[in-house]
């Protein structure tokens, strides 16, 4: 009775990473699209990005309150509470720029770059996921941690290209350009976040020795 | 008379072992709900029983017969005394080894009875106050490092997991130590005072427990368990483990030891593991003080109830 | 790994007309350390690069004037490239072969990027980092 209570309660346990896996893979998946969107100029995808943002929210949820029932020892639980949050505050800033996207025309040098910036994104989320399970695997992550910050620096030069390009941009109306900076905002602060998301595993897998 | 005070003593200070040493034993692990309340009372009073049954013989010997021949007046007085200091230390939140009391107490009023002391006894008991933290001090020293050189290679999870499993293994110890130890050195004076038998110590002592443990330990075990923030969790299994190891084997012995200092003990072995600083040691002359002050405290009181008993009648 | 997945897409290019001081100019606005030098005659087609190296082991240690020294003059010839589909090992054997810091990345005769040093190095740690996880 006693080892069905021990499974029992490991049963939570992978609930959570399970869910966290999920979380992820679509983000993964949100920026795929979204970098789709952009090559392609696809409104409906974009539209689509907004969705997933809320399905990330309804499965932040989850985690949290499967961790609050009880999940994992003390100790672990605030770094999971963090890890969650980065991943779902990049979500945010994915959907922002979909949204702004909506409502932009992008001249073609600045969509180059912005493409590029979308691919190196999604680039990051997938060296996120690689990182997490090596992290389950007990792997060493110092390698992988290292290569996201290689993508972060790489879009981080791209992002100073952007902002000088962008400068030569007419606008028409106070709020077109805002919208045009948001939208750059928010495309080139998700690697930083991700950046965070991973720095957090390292601290996890840390954390007893 | 005296059998009604012995009586009393008895299931007064079951009772307490119940309500206070649950949060000891499974604190941790409701806390960090690895198990429920329920089910942790249940499991504290079957071990408690089995302690008692398994391995309480050797300890009751020690104390109701090896230390002297107790007879139930001395058993009466000893532990209507040692209920109320524990009653005392618990209301002013003061640590205190019931078996220091009781034996303390057995001893002072055995002595004013005109019972002769067995002294190579009371040196052996002594010892293993001192040596039982020292113990517990290596014990956890030892197990820290164990669970250094093999769970540190294992990933981070797969860790936690273990040790959500070692955790409860470490509070069921301490709860059968609770019975074979702690439960067999109260009721080891009325058994061999011709009170109950052992089968009946044990059956009556462990229902009292757990009655102790199902009314009163809920407020316990949730002011212990809000300090849990398992900060180190190596350090928190290594020094129950330890203790519950080192209180295991002096009962083997058949010697009455705490378990409260023996955690001690084992704490201050991990902390000096991670420096000296760590370990409080303004905090450590406070229990270190306790320490030697209840046996003597006990054995007067005994040594002046009996006395005034005898000049009364 | 590809070497298409690491390059820099973008090249910045000069004209081989042009000064050497102009090549600097454009090298410290754009923090770069070389610039594909294309062809005053259009007609031809073959490309040359001018790097840091040339600029300074070849003009300025020599106490020469920038402004009077034309880019063809010090560019280099023919340009190095390899396909796209090379391997990461191919690419840094040929760096150390010519011992070169950058090599760009060509598709009949139409110039898709360039990889420096710092390319080779980041991809390595990527494909590493990636290896035994399907992506």
């Amino acid at each position: 009775m006693l080892l069905k209570n021990l499974f029992a309660i490991g049963k939570k346990e992978d609930l959570v990473i399970a869910k966290i896996s999920n979380q992820i893979k679509l983000i993964c998946t949100a920026c795929e699209s979204f970098r789709d969107a952009i090559k392609n100029r696809d409104l409906r995808l974009m539209h689509r990005i907004i969705e997933m943002e809320r399905d990330g929210d309804v499965l932040k949820r989850e985690i949290f309150s499967t961790i609050y029932a009880g999940a994992f020892l003390p100790y672990l639980r605030p770094d999971l509470f963090r890890f969650v949050h980065i991943v779902d505050d990049v979500f945010d800033l994915l959907e922002d720029a979909a949204f702004n996207y909506l409502d932009l025309t992008l001249n073609e040098e600045i969509e180059f770059e912005c493409a590029r910036v979308a691919e190196l994104n999604l680039r990051m989320c997938e060296m996120l996921s690689i990182t997490f399970q090596a992290m389950l695997n007990g792997e060493e992550l110092r390698e992988k941690i290292l290569a996201v910050r290689i993508y972060e620096k790489k879009i981080d030069d791209i992002k100073f290209e952007i902002i000088k390009k962008v400068r030569t941009v007419e606008v028409e109306s106070f709020w077109e350009g805002t919208v045009l900076s948001d939208f750059i905002s928010s495309l080139t602060s998700m690697s930083d976040m991700i950046e965070d998301a991973s720095d957090h595993l390292q601290i996890i897998s840390a954390s007893l020795r | 008379m005296d059998l009604f005070l012995s009586l009393l003593g008895s299931v007064f200070i079951a009772f307490v072992i119940g309500s206070n040493d649950t949060a000891n034993a499974l604190g941790i692990c409701i806390g960090c709900n690895i198990i429920t309340f329920k089910r942790a009372v249940r499991y504290f009073g079957l071990l408690v029983f089995l302690g008692m049954l398994l391995q309480g013989a050797k300890v009751m010997k020690t104390v109701g017969h090896d230390l002297l021949s107790v007879n139930v007046s001395i058993v009466g007085a000893a532990l209507v005394i040692s209920g109320l200091l524990i009653a005392l230390a618990n209301w002013k939140r003061l640590p205190l080894s019931s078996h220091q009391v009781i034996i303390g107490s057995i001893t002072g009023a055995g002595t004013a009875s005109g019972i002769p002391i067995n002294t190579s006894s009371v040196l052996k008991i002594s010892l293993s106050w001192v040596l039982s933290p020292l113990g517990a001090l290596l014990f956890a020293f030892l197990f820290y490092r164990l669970m250094e050189l093999t769970l540190s290679r294992l990933p981070v999870l797969r860790v936690e997991r273990i040790l959500r499993g070692l955790l409860v293994v470490s509070g069921f110890l301490i709860a059968y130590n609770t019975g074979a130890n702690e439960l067999a050195t109260v009721l080891g004076g009325p058994v061999y005072a011709g009170l109950f038998t052992p089968l009946q110590a044990s059956i009556g002592g462990a229902l009292l427990v757990f009655l102790g443990a199902t009314l009163l330990s809920p407020r316990v075990i949730e002011t212990v368990s809000k300090g849990i923030t398992l900060l180190d969790p190596f350090s928190g299994f290594a020094a129950q483990f330890g203790a519950g190891t080192c209180v295991l084997l002096f009962t083997t012995l058949g010697m009455p030891v705490s378990t409260t200092y023996c955690v001690i003990g084992a704490i201050t072995g991990v902390g000096l593991l991670k420096g000296m600083e760590t370990v409080r040691f303004h905090l450590l002359k406070k229990i270190l003080l306790g320490w030697l002050l209840a046996p003597l405290v006990s054995f007067a009181l005994g040594f002046l109830i009996i006395r005034a008993i005898q000049y009364l009648s | 790994m590809k070497v298409e997945e690491f390059m820099t897409p973008k090249v910045e290019s000069i004209d081989a007309d042009r000064s050497v001081y102009d090549a600097i100019e454009r090298m410290v606005n754009k923090r770069l350390r070389s610039l594909l030098v294309t062809p005053w005659n259009k007609n031809r087609d073959d490309f040359g690069v001018i790097t840091a190296r040339d600029i300074v082991f070849r003009v300025l240690s020599k106490g020469l004037d920038p402004a009077k020294v034309k880019i063809s003059q010090i560019a280099s010839k023919p340009l190095l490239c390899v396909d796209k589909d090379a391997d990461l090992v191919d690419v840094a054997t040929l760096m150390e072969k010519h011992n070169i810091a950058r090599v760009f990345v060509c598709d009949e005769k139409r110039i898709l990027g360039l990889v420096s040093l710092l390319d080779v190095m980041s991809a390595t740690i990527i494909e590493r980092a990636s290896k035994g996880y399907a992506s």
